[in-house]
């Protein structure tokens, strides 16, 4: 009797576990999507491309990339088309960047920021990108530059960006969703176009970012802008300004960075104060850095150029756009949540009203190697 | 009527009885009885002369053991008598070829024909004390001993009007010369090693030792073999609880023979359902000498070269003697090594399985798009290509030890490169695989001590992880580690837990520390507390 | 002859108990950028509980909790309380486990079924169970080193994509939701450890030594929780994090610092192992109960001990199973048990009142024999 229930138990177990790997998968099953464009057709279908690596057979060293479309009325329809055209199972998790057209941009992004948001194949560290004009999936057809695919090409460029040059925003999908969700800041998103030149293909270039009411995107910034609205909110980590003296051009890079926002009691002037630490890497022509009036009358010089940029910026966005970028309704917030309870549902009116006070102060620290021009001929 | 109501419940309850089974602590009935029947037999092992006391009558002894052993054409008898006017009458028994004979002869008969001291009522005495010349004799009234003695290659001697008889130590067989085990070369230090007989390895040992504290302790086991076995301990550091144990256990332990200490290991070893060894052994009395010095016992079987040391620890298995004649900084980079490979050997395989089937976005992506390539044309599921190449390559590992001398090497040479190659040519495996597989083998083989561990566990991580990818691994690996912690050597845990909680306990465990730092006795092994007295200057 | 651990890992496998679910978890968000102060008050409000068991440690030293019930409220009376906590403690290894699974088969293993994973790690759970006391928490020692070690690195390494300003304004605006968040982080980690105190009868405490299990043990899981919160809140942001199932995991996937990336299997890896120690835990502890009830409170392996391991282990596995339908309904399950188990946590209180009562009787008899003397 004992031994046949203990016979039952172990034919139990070994069911069990004969019966696993429900999730097992072959490696060579798998097929990895670096990166998705979303486009819209005219019969209001989503078209979703995606580009796929794949290995060469044989032990081949190089990856070649494929793309293929499909069609859907919802982007969770396209991309399940998409896994269902193919016998192998698509691997979303190495997916970088998602490419959005403009034209959704224009009509609003809010699903596709949800979908990607709640789908549990993809990471939440993905970024999201706008192609202008209106075909996103251009984008795959650009040239490689030495990276396997377009979108890790894309991806690199922007965090490579993020670390040397500060121009770019960051705008990963849980950021894009803290900022959808929040009535106190909006979204933006970096903006890459597609430029084909003759006889050398397509190449792909940051051109600015895109600013956005809600969900739906209202205007664009350059690039000189974007890197002013980096300064102002103060994630520049480093980034070169390039400034006319007198017919003669000189180059500064920001070492270091430090914003300061304050919001005066009628919540509607804000003071923001910037310090910034400089050092210089193309003298202006006739200027000796370690004379110490000259180098006081520089420094003067640039804060007020720097500071006449970012109000010329501020009062562009307010009057052209009205949308609330930097994140002032957000001050308000910190300082009184209470306040910000009450005027939040027309901040986005009370932001055109919204005056800034700018104070920007700079210090160059170091000119390079040396602080004294070349004088050609000087002795 | 009332009988039969309590025979009722009782059959209630006898059948839940019999469905669950019985883990009470007391011990089952077979023991009990094996128990009593030991009990019995203590004195002496041989069980067809037990109780029989020699008689006074020669002629009586002598017809006895004609009658036990006589048809055996190896046993000689010499029956003689002394010089004197009333000779005492002597009979003398041995075995020819375990015997030796110029002993016999020169220490034993001689003096006795040569002696003229009459028969008086003590004749053992005069014999004992001013005749016989040769050093290691003993006097007995047991006919079993005397019998035992024969048979072992010493003299049994018979005296007339005597009931007592002399056995005398002639033992002169062919033994194997000392020389280094071939299982545990060390690169520097001590080339000796055990050899068969028990004596001998005493010798060994007693000569590392030269100390008052060396203890011994005789038992024989075996009813039909009659093997010795010695308990050797330094009585002022060993653990006193381990010896308890081990006493406790040897004494109910009842077999036919036991030719080897690995028979006599599966009786006393703590818990056998488990692929960890909790006794270790030696061949080499300068480890066997290290090990009594830390409070450990040594237990050495007649007839084999092995040593046993209890307590063992997991720490022990990645220690070698070589560790304490090299360099200290070498030492400990080794021993992290070895540590590091043991978890590799076990770990790597199933690891890697479970990334690639059920979790592949863990990968780098260069990675995955190689292994997808590296995986063209491959038939085998992931799962079944591992086990394959594991089997081939436990194969190969055998074939290399079994082959004779010449043959081995090369072939395992060619085994590894060449078939491997012709593999991956072949599609049958795919290079990753073999890497990995590769890895976990080699890493297996520079622990040598904890093979069945290995063995065992690298299939279980295995298995666990085809099932439920890394979770299965993860499960696995608790299930690993409870069972390690589990383990006891003789009331020491296996796995001490608390290396990291001083610098003391540190010393000898994850690294070798240098000799003058270790003042010490480890805690978990002994109550003694000072090794040494001090260190130096630095 | 029962096994004996010392206070330190007792006090190590308390902390387990408390903080198996964070490094996946955080609990109920209704206080949303405060969570972490919810947390606080939570620990405040959990406080005077933990001093009443260091000080029931004191008055009845070596003594369970269910030999506890029996000499305060009679033997039969005290065999019924010690049923219910006994099932109370299958409970928490129920929830505890089914957490474990839950995830597993929501984030990994989505296409096996999830009474798979549960059975799965039900035998592993029994396994570990009937190695004894002093082999779990043996395992504890040397495990929770190892997951603060890493939580903490986790938090370094995040610290380049905080964004500061989403915990601010730090002043508690909505107090009914920092209440109700700080109620359910109460029962739900915090005051389980009630069950905990049935294992007073294996370690040696002497007077007041009792604070340094309960008070050390807390104090140490509150820090803990609060950085992984405050971790949490500061990498994801409000709305992001309202909406997770399993906040933790997503932001320590967010981690990319220089080449370490993708550490979230390490955080899953954490999670999976404390989970099941714990349901091991628990499952010992209703064990424990079992010998008391039984009258065999003193007996190392009584008969049919694999029997009440598999018993205890099918109970845990059919109430883990039945125990809410789905992730969605998790938040109206803890809010459930708030309610229903929140009786049984403050049941010690009485406890302590009683014995407090009876230790001053006590005193004062000896004192008055000793002065007739």
């Amino acid at each position: 009797m004992k031994k046949k229930i203990c016979l039952v138990l172990i034919l139990f177990l070994i069911i069990l576990l004969l019966c696993g790997c429900f999730n097992y998968s072959d490696i060579e099953d798998t097929v990895v999507v670096s990166g998705l464009a979303v486009d819209m057709c005219d019969d209001g279908q989503y078209k979703v491309t995606a580009e796929i690596m794949s290995a060469g057979s044989d032990n081949e060293v190089a990856v070649e990339t494929e793309q293929k479309s499909e069609y859907g009325f919802t982007v969770f329809e396209a991309i399940e088309n998409l896994k269902n055209s193919s016998g192998k199972s698509f691997n979303f998790r190495h997916c970088q960047v998602i490419f959005i057209s403009e034209q959704i941009s224009n009509d609003g992004i809010s699903d596709i920021i949800d979908f990607a948001f709640h789908y549990s194949g993809f990471r939440l560290s993905m970024v999201l990108t706008v192609i202008s004009g209106n075909d996103a999936a251009s984008v795959f057809e650009c040239e490689k530059l030495l990276y396997d695919t377009v979108s890790y090409g894309v991806f690199d460029m922007m965090k490579q960006d993020q670390i040397a040059n500060s121009k770019c925003p960051s705008a990963q999908i849980y950021m894009c969703l803290n900022s959808l969700e929040n009535k106190g800041k909006e979204m933006i998103i970096p903006m890459i176009s597609v430029e084909e030149q003759e006889g050398e293909g397509k190449e792909y270039r940051f051109t600015g970012m895109s600013i956005y009411i809600d969900d739906v995107q209202t205007g664009t910034l350059s690039v000189e802008q974007s890197q002013l609205f980096m300064i102002f909110m103060g994630k520049t980590m480093n980034g070169e300004l390039t400034y006319n003296f007198d017919e003669n051009y000189a180059s500064f890079e920001i070492k270091d960075l430090s914003v300061s926002r304050e919001v005066e009691e009628n919540l509607s002037v804000f003071d923001l104060n910037i310090d910034m630490i400089i050092s210089v890497r193309q003298l202006p022509e006739g200027v000796d850095v370690s004379d110490d009036e000259q180098r006081t009358k520089l420094e003067e010089e640039l804060s007020a150029r720097i500071k006449e940029e970012i109000n010329d910026l501020f009062l562009y966005v307010r009057d052209t756009y009205g949308s609330d970028i930097f994140g002032l309704g957000n001050q308000i917030y910190h300082v009184n949540p209470s306040a910000w309870a009450e005027i939040s549902d027309e901040w986005k009116e009370l932001f055109k009203d919204v005056e800034l006070n700018i104070d920007v102060s700079c210090k160059i620290n170091d000119a390079g190697r040396s602080s004294k021009n070349i004088v050609p001929n000087r002795r | 009527m009332k009988k039969e109501k309590i025979d009722k419940k009782k059959t209630g309850f006898s059948l839940l009885k019999k469905i669950m089974p019985n883990n009470s602590s007391e011990p089952r009935e077979s023991l009990k009885f094996s128990e009593e029947k030991l009990k019995n037999e203590k004195t002496s092992l041989n069980a067809d002369s037990s109780k029989i006391k020699i008689s006074k009558n020669i002629q009586d002894n002598i017809n006895y053991i004609k009658k036990l052993i006589g048809d055996d054409p190896t046993v000689k008898i010499r029956e003689f008598h002394t010089k004197a006017d009333t000779p005492i009458k002597c009979a003398a028994f041995f075995l020819d070829g375990l015997s030796d004979d110029t002993v016999i002869s020169e220490q034993f008969i001689k003096p006795l024909i040569l002696s003229d001291a009459p028969v008086s009522d003590n004749v053992l005495n005069t014999v004992m004390s001013e005749i016989l010349y040769g050093g290691d004799c003993v006097s007995t009234c047991e006919m079993a001993d005397m019998v035992s003695a024969i048979l072992a290659g010493d003299t049994a001697i018979f005296f007339d009007n005597c009931d007592q008889g002399i056995v005398a130590d002639t033992k002169g067989y062919k033994l194997r010369s000392i020389e280094e085990p071939q299982n545990e070369k060390a690169l520097k230090g001590p080339r000796e090693g055990f050899v068969e007989n028990l004596m001998t390895n005493i010798s060994l040992l007693r000569r590392k030792l030269q100390t008052v504290d060396f203890k011994i302790r005789f038992f024989t086991f075996g009813r039909k073999s009659n093997t010795k076995i010695s308990v050797c301990y330094l009585d002022s550091v060993v653990n006193k609880k381990a010896l308890a144990l081990l006493y406790e256990r040897l004494e109910k332990i009842d077999m036919d023979a036991v030719l080897d200490g690995n028979y006599l290991e599966e009786f006393i070893t703590d818990k056998f359902f488990t692929s960890f060894r909790t006794i270790g052994d030696t061949e080499r009395p300068d480890t066997a000498a290290a090990k009594m010095l830390e409070g450990r016992i040594v237990i050495m079987v007649n007839g084999s070269p092995s040593v046993y040391t209890v307590p063992y620890l997991m720490i022990e298995s990645f220690q070698t003697s070589d560790d304490y004649y090299a360099n200290s900084f070498y030492a400990s980079f080794m021993r992290v090594l070895r540590i590091i490979s043991y978890f590799l050997a076990i770990m790597v395989p199933g690891f890697f399985v479970a990334l690639i089937s059920f979790h592949n976005y863990m990968l780098p992506k260069e990675l995955i798009t190689s292994f997808i390539s590296a995986r063209q044309g491959v038939p085998l599921p992931t799962i079944v290509e591992c086990v394959a190449l594991l089997l081939a390559f436990e194969i190969l590992r055998e074939t290399a030890l079994r082959v004779p001398g010449s043959i081995g090497q090369p072939l395992s040479i060619v085994g590894a490169i060449v078939l491997g190659d012709a593999a991956i040519s072949a599609r049958y495996a795919s290079a990753p695989m073999l890497i990995v597989i590769a890895v976990s083998c080699l890493a297996g083989l520079l622990v040598q001590n904890t093979k069945n561990s290995i063995l065992f566990f690298r299939i279980f991580f295995l298995v666990a992880s085809s099932i439920l990818g890394m979770y299965g691994f993860l499960l696995a690996f608790l299930v690993f580690i409870i069972h390690l912690l589990s383990l006891k050597s003789f009331g020491v845990d296996y796995f001490d837990y608390n290396i990291f909680k001083s610098p003391q306990k540190q010393k000898d465990y994850l690294v070798r520390a240098p000799w003058w730092t270790m003042l010490m006795f480890p805690e978990y092994l002994t109550k003694a507390k000072y090794r040494q007295k001090s260190g130096r200057e630095k | 002859m029962e096994s004996r651990i010392t206070k330190k890992q007792a006090l190590c496998m308390l902390v387990i108990f408390i903080i198996s679910n964070i490094p996946v978890l955080t609990g109920y968000t209704a206080a949303e950028r405060n969570l972490w102060l919810a947390y606080i008050i939570a620990f405040i409000a959990a406080l005077p509980l933990y001093l009443i068991y260091s000080r029931l440690t004191t008055i009845y030293p070596e003594k369970s909790l269910y030999e506890i019930f029996g000499e305060l409220f009679g033997r039969i009376p005290g065999k019924i309380i010690s049923g219910v906590y006994i099932l109370y403690c299958l409970n928490i290894a129920a929830m505890s486990v089914r957490n474990v699974s839950e995830f597993v088969n929501i984030v990994s293993l989505d296409k096996t079924p999830q009474i798979f994973i549960l059975l799965c790690c039900m035998i592993v759970c029994f396994y570990v169970a009937t190695r004894g006391i002093r082999t779990m928490t043996k395992f504890a020692i040397l495990f929770l080193p190892v997951f603060v070690i890493v939580v903490f690195v986790m938090h370094i390494m995040s610290l380049n994509i905080y964004n500061y300003s989403n915990i601010e304004p730090i002043v508690i605006d909505d107090v009914p939701d920092v209440l109700k968040s700080g109620w359910v982080c109460f029962t739900f980690p915090m005051a389980e450890s009630v069950v905990f105190l049935s294992i007073n009868s294996f370690v040696k405490t002497d007077k007041g030594e009792g604070k340094k299990i309960y008070l050390w043990g807390l104090v140490i899981s509150v820090v803990i929780i609060v950085s992984v919160v405050l971790n949490n809140i500061l990498v994801l942001g409000i709305p992001t994090m309202i909406k997770l199932y399993y906040p933790t995991y997503t932001a320590i996937s967010l981690i990319d610092f220089g080449v370490v990336r993708r550490l979230e299997i390490v955080s899953s890896a954490l999670f999976f192992i404390s989970g099941l120690l714990k349901g091991s835990f628990s499952l010992y502890l209703a064990y424990i109960g079992y010998k008391n009830i039984f009258d065999k409170p003193k007996e190392r392996r009584p008969r049919g001990y694999l029997w009440i391991f598999l018993g205890g282990t099918v109970l845990i596995s059919v109430a883990a199973y039945f125990l809410y339908p789905s992730i969605v309904e998790l938040i109206d399950f803890l809010y459930a048990y708030s309610i229903y188990a929140l009786p049984l946590q403050l049941f010690p209180i009485v406890l302590w009142i009683i014995a407090e009562i009876k230790y001053k009787k006590n005193k004062n008899k000896n004192v008055i024999k000793s002065d007739t003397m």
